[in-house]
């Protein structure tokens, strides 16, 4: 009996304490008040005992101090400390989440680094302007190339085998490309053979490969320019006799040209109101025989998909 | 011809692309002639004195699909061809590894 008596004078004490530490400790919280939404300024104030209030109230206290259904849930809880199923799932879909995050981020800063190693300081070291005719007799220059990607390609009609592969190649490019991000690409064939390929014959010609193709021809010395400006290497004699039966050897490649990197700084955006906005024309990489068509649109695609400025999609 | 060396227009009139057609039977009378050239350890027949008795059927059909700058074309490269294979072959067994074209490939 007495020592009931005991324990009733201890909760009555402790009852007489609580109210003293709980307006103690909602003092200290008041500083929280703002940060805090209202409920959780109350799961806060809750399981805190008056112990508690003595030191600095905790964010996160309401994790720490659970009630547990059941002796064997507290016991389980004991045991394995914070790990439980539910933990290792979120941390095994968090890591496997970050390592994909992570890969394609290297890939994406890669492919950044490619395209702006390429660009050069100042001048791009592959492509300038030229001053061409395309195949339907319309005079086409460089800035003409403007507003979207350009693929662009140097051949000649009279190629024996790898141009008209190359070209089969170019259309599934196109294709491929149009698939995946829209109608974003220009594609060029430029002519190593202006003596032979008028605009005529290289619309007849380039029809049988892809409607999209744009042919481009001019006199001798601007071709030989744009040929040098690309880096290109070819060998068309200058003097051609009519009917003369003839090869020309030259590079092959296809340039994607566009401006995937966006400049880093401000100062030199003023280039967008003039009208022809990027993809300026900066030179991104070069495709080479190795590619399969569909290496090509892969590549072609993820340029285009990193390119956060405007572009021309009609 | 020679008379209309002084008109551009000639050029034209002259000069008609292949199509994709005339570029199919050019390749498979090559790949005729090139059977031949295999069945006699032809290797290059430009230089080698027996290709006009070896395959004189199979050349003529290869003349007679493919313009002469072709014609010529395609004996150089067989041969070019051949000696690529072979130098790559001889580099092999000097126990040369393969790593890649030189040019940045597709990548992976």
């Amino acid at each position: 009996m007495a020592s009931k008596r005991n324990v009733v004078t201890l909760s009555s004490n402790v009852r007489s304490l609580a109210p003293r530490q709980s307006q103690l400790c909602r003092n200290q919280q008041r500083g929280f008040g703002s940060l805090l939404p209202r409920n959780a300024y109350d799961s806060l104030r809750r399981p805190i005992h008056w112990t508690r209030c003595e030191s600095k109230p905790r964010l996160f206290s309401h994790t720490t101090a659970q009630y547990y259904k059941s002796v064997q849930e507290a016991k389980s809880r004991h045991k394995t400390g914070v790990f439980s199923w539910k933990a290792a799932v979120v941390f095994v879909i968090t890591g496997i989440g970050l390592i994909i995050f992570f890969e394609s981020e290297k890939a994406r800063l890669e492919r950044k680094r490619l395209a702006e190693q390429t660009k050069g300081i100042g001048k791009p070291k592959v492509g300038g302007p030229f001053h061409l005719v395309d195949h339907d007799g319309n005079p086409f220059s460089s800035e003409d190339m403007k507003g979207k990607y350009a693929l662009v390609y140097f051949g000649f009609s009279n190629c024996p085998d790898i141009c008209p592969d190359e070209l089969d190649k170019m259309a599934v490019m196109i294709d491929l490309t149009k698939q995946k991000v829209g109608n974003v690409l220009r594609a060029v064939m430029l002519t190593c053979d202006p003596a032979r390929d008028s605009p005529a014959i290289l619309k007849e010609y380039l029809a049988e490969f892809h409607p999209d193709i744009i042919g481009l021809t001019g006199s001798y010395e601007e071709i030989k320019q744009t040929c040098k400006a690309y880096r290109v290497y070819f060998s068309t004699p200058e003097h051609v006799k009519p009917g003369q039966d003839y090869l020309v050897d030259h590079s092959i490649y296809f340039y994607l040209m566009g401006k995937p990197v966006q400049p880093a700084c401000p100062l030199r955006m003023p280039r967008a109101n003039v009208g022809h906005l990027d993809p300026e024309g900066d030179f991104v990489e070069a495709i080479g025989r190795n590619f399969t068509a569909e290496d090509a649109a892969r590549v072609i695609t993820e340029h285009v998909k990193d390119w956060k400025g405007p572009l021309d999609r009609s | 011809m020679g008379w209309f060396s002084s008109d551009p227009k000639a050029k034209d009139a002259a000069y008609v692309p292949p199509d994709r057609e005339a570029r199919n039977r050019c390749w498979e009378a090559r790949d005729t002639f090139y059977d031949c050239l295999d069945k006699h350890s032809i290797v290059n027949p430009l230089e080698d004195d027996r290709t006009k008795n070896a395959c004189p059927k199979e050349l003529a059909g290869f003349e007679k699909n493919c313009a002469s700058s072709w014609v010529k074309y395609f004996q150089q490269k067989r041969y070019a061809d051949f000696r690529k294979e072979e130098s790559l072959r001889k580099l092999k067994e000097q126990g040369a590894e393969f790593v890649g074209e030189l040019s940045g490939g597709p990548g992976k």
